[in-house]
């Protein structure tokens, strides 16, 4: 019993020795929405729609309205209808309405596209194709941030961001319209190893996917043909910290 | 009669005392919640005004404006009493603690005590006796099966550690030859006590540890298999004066060991000659210490197992505490020889 007391008293000694050791350590708490978060680089977050940055379709939007995304999605959390580019409103065409109708309200959907008249009216150029996207939706609630929408889409429109800190109010306004979604992403957050940018590419998922990786290279971006190399030749492993 | 003297002087310590204990108690909640922090390599609650020392009056205020519930099945009467038995019983703890000397306040001797009372170690173990009551009986009125196991718990571990809490104390009063709490510090000028009994404060840390329901101790609300024991059914204002209790009880507690084995505000007594109010500083530190020793406990030790706790009172303390006493008491007797 005495042996078994002077055990147990050295243990609890060393015990409190090595949380006095902890006590004098720094915190590890990060003060979020001050201080930003540190993730890996192929965290997915909030999606963005994306315009052409440069060259002859500047300003466009990248979305041609095909709903491969849609298609491709798992849970069916995409919802899209083309508008077509160009139309002259005088054809009579089914899709050549004025996009004002859309706008105000009318649209199948309940969910106005939130764009007003001026921007869309027929005979205006929205994406370099025949046609672009007149209605984009995706339901945040149903979403599960795959990334496939990512991989099918064939013009690199949609990607998924690192911004995360998507609590709202109510279910409706997490269904994230064409306006929100083109907003870009403001993620409040520290990328692992990455460019110091935290919109910055996300390194090619490990399996392969021969079509979304021809598309990620596609995008003529030096930066995130660096990383995909790097990590074929194995030396991008996702590091711990 | 002396109304001044005999009753004014003792109504003002005595409010004064109760605040600053209740002030105490819910400060104790915030430094707990800080230092416990630390130990995990976390900050604490930092939100409420700079460094979060507003967040006792926050919860609070969200404490009182809770509803108000009381669950059909209980007892009410008792249900209702119990925390306020508990809290009465841990603030009458601290009427005989001296927090330092006589000091001459607006022309009058004013001693820096409530009651100097003659049995006063007695009257320390007696109230603080009584604090169970409030545990248990809030237990037994929840008419809740794991209330009713937390109070059984609270019964069986307060007979466990009285006996070795007053069995330590007993050889104390050997060596200073007085109950009285004034005289106790008074002998500790030279040293305190906690160099003639190591094993005699060891044993009453432990078992004041136990009686405060503090983890590895806790065993009458532990959070895993009892869900709060005798709090689980208590909501509201009735659950915070339950807390605040129990973290008033730790500060008192503390101020129980720092006067009679670290010296109360006497020692050492060649700073607390300077100055009376240095006395009540030193004092007050060593509460403190006392204090983070409790966090720090709780930060590294888990929970003893239920049977365990029992085993290690009887089979350990006990007869430590009494070969301790027993030596003690042949030491005394052949010193006076």
């Amino acid at each position: 019993m005495v042996r078994e007391a002077v055990i147990g008293l050295w243990h609890i000694l060393r015990a409190m020795g090595l949380t006095l050791r902890y006590f004098f350590s720094k915190p590890v708490t990060v003060q979020y929405p001050e201080q930003p978060v540190h993730i890996y680089p192929r965290f997915r977050g909030r999606h963005e729609l994306l315009r052409y940055e440069e060259g002859p379709h500047k300003g466009l939007e990248r979305c041609i309205g095909c709903a491969l995304c849609a298609a491709y999605c798992p849970t069916q959390c995409i919802y899209v209808q083309a508008g077509e580019n160009n139309a002259p409103a005088e054809v009579g065409h089914p899709l050549s309405l004025p996009a004002s109708t859309y706008g105000a309200g009318t649209g199948g959907t309940g969910q106005a596209p939130g764009r007003p008249g001026k921007e869309g009216t027929a005979g205006q150029q929205r994406s370099p194709g025949e046609r672009y996207a007149e209605v984009y939706e995706i339901n945040l609630l149903r979403c599960m941030f795959c990334g496939y929408c990512e991989e099918a889409c064939p013009t690199g429109a949609i990607v998924l961001r690192r911004e995360f800190a998507l609590a709202d109010y109510s279910r409706k306004s997490l269904i994230y319209t064409q306006d929100r979604l083109l907003e870009p992403a403001k993620p409040h957050v520290i990328v692992r190893d990455d460019q110091g940018d935290a919109n910055g590419p996300r390194p090619p998922v490990a399996y392969p996917v021969a079509q979304a990786q021809a598309a990620y290279l596609s995008v003529p971006d030096t930066a995130k043909k660096a990383v995909l190399r790097r990590h074929r030749r194995g030396k991008d492993g996702v590091q711990g910290k | 009669m002396d109304w001044v003297g005999d009753f004014w002087i003792p109504v003002v310590k005595a409010v004064l005392v109760v605040l600053a204990l209740l002030i105490a108690g819910a400060y104790m909640t915030w430094g707990e919640r800080k230092i416990c922090a630390r130990f995990q390599v976390r900050i604490g609650p930092n939100r409420a005004g700079p460094f979060g020392i507003l967040q006792p009056l926050a919860d609070a205020v969200k404490a009182i404006f809770k509803e108000e519930i009381i669950p059909s099945h209980v007892d009410k009467v008792i249900y209702v009493m119990a925390p306020g038995i508990f809290f009465a019983a841990v603030l009458l703890t601290f009427a005989v603690i001296p927090l330092g000397p006589e000091v001459s306040l607006f022309g009058r001797v004013v001693g820096l005590w409530i009651g100097d009372v003659n049995a006063g170690l007695l009257y320390l173990m007696a109230i603080a006796g009584l604090g169970s009551y409030g545990v248990v009986l809030g237990g037994w009125s929840s008419n809740n099966k794991y209330s009713l196991l937390g109070a059984l718990r609270a019964a069986a571990q307060m007979i466990s550690y009285e006996l070795p809490m007053g069995i330590a104390l007993l050889a104390v009063v050997l060596i200073v030859g007085s109950l009285n709490v004034r005289q106790i510090v008074d002998f500790q000028a030279g040293w305190p006590l906690i160099a003639l009994q190591p094993i005699g404060f060891l044993l009453f840390l432990i078992a004041i540890i136990a009686e405060n329901n503090r983890s590895p101790f806790d065993l009458a609300e532990s959070e895993n298999e009892l869900i709060s024991g005798f709090m689980t059914e208590y909501g509201g204002i009735k659950f915070a004066l339950y807390f605040i209790a129990e973290y008033t009880a730790m500060v008192v507690n503390s101020a129980i060991v720092a006067t009679v084995f670290l010296g109360g505000w006497k020692w050492p007594a060649v700073l607390s000659n300077l100055h009376p109010l240095l006395g009540v500083v030193l004092f007050l530190l060593k509460v403190l210490v006392v204090l983070f020793l409790y966090v720090w406990i709780r930060a590294s030790v888990p929970r003893v197992r239920y049977d365990k706790f029992m085993k290690f009172c009887w089979k350990f303390m006990v007869p430590l505490a009494l070969v301790n006493l027993a030596v003690t008491a042949v030491v005394v007797a052949v010193m006076a020889a």
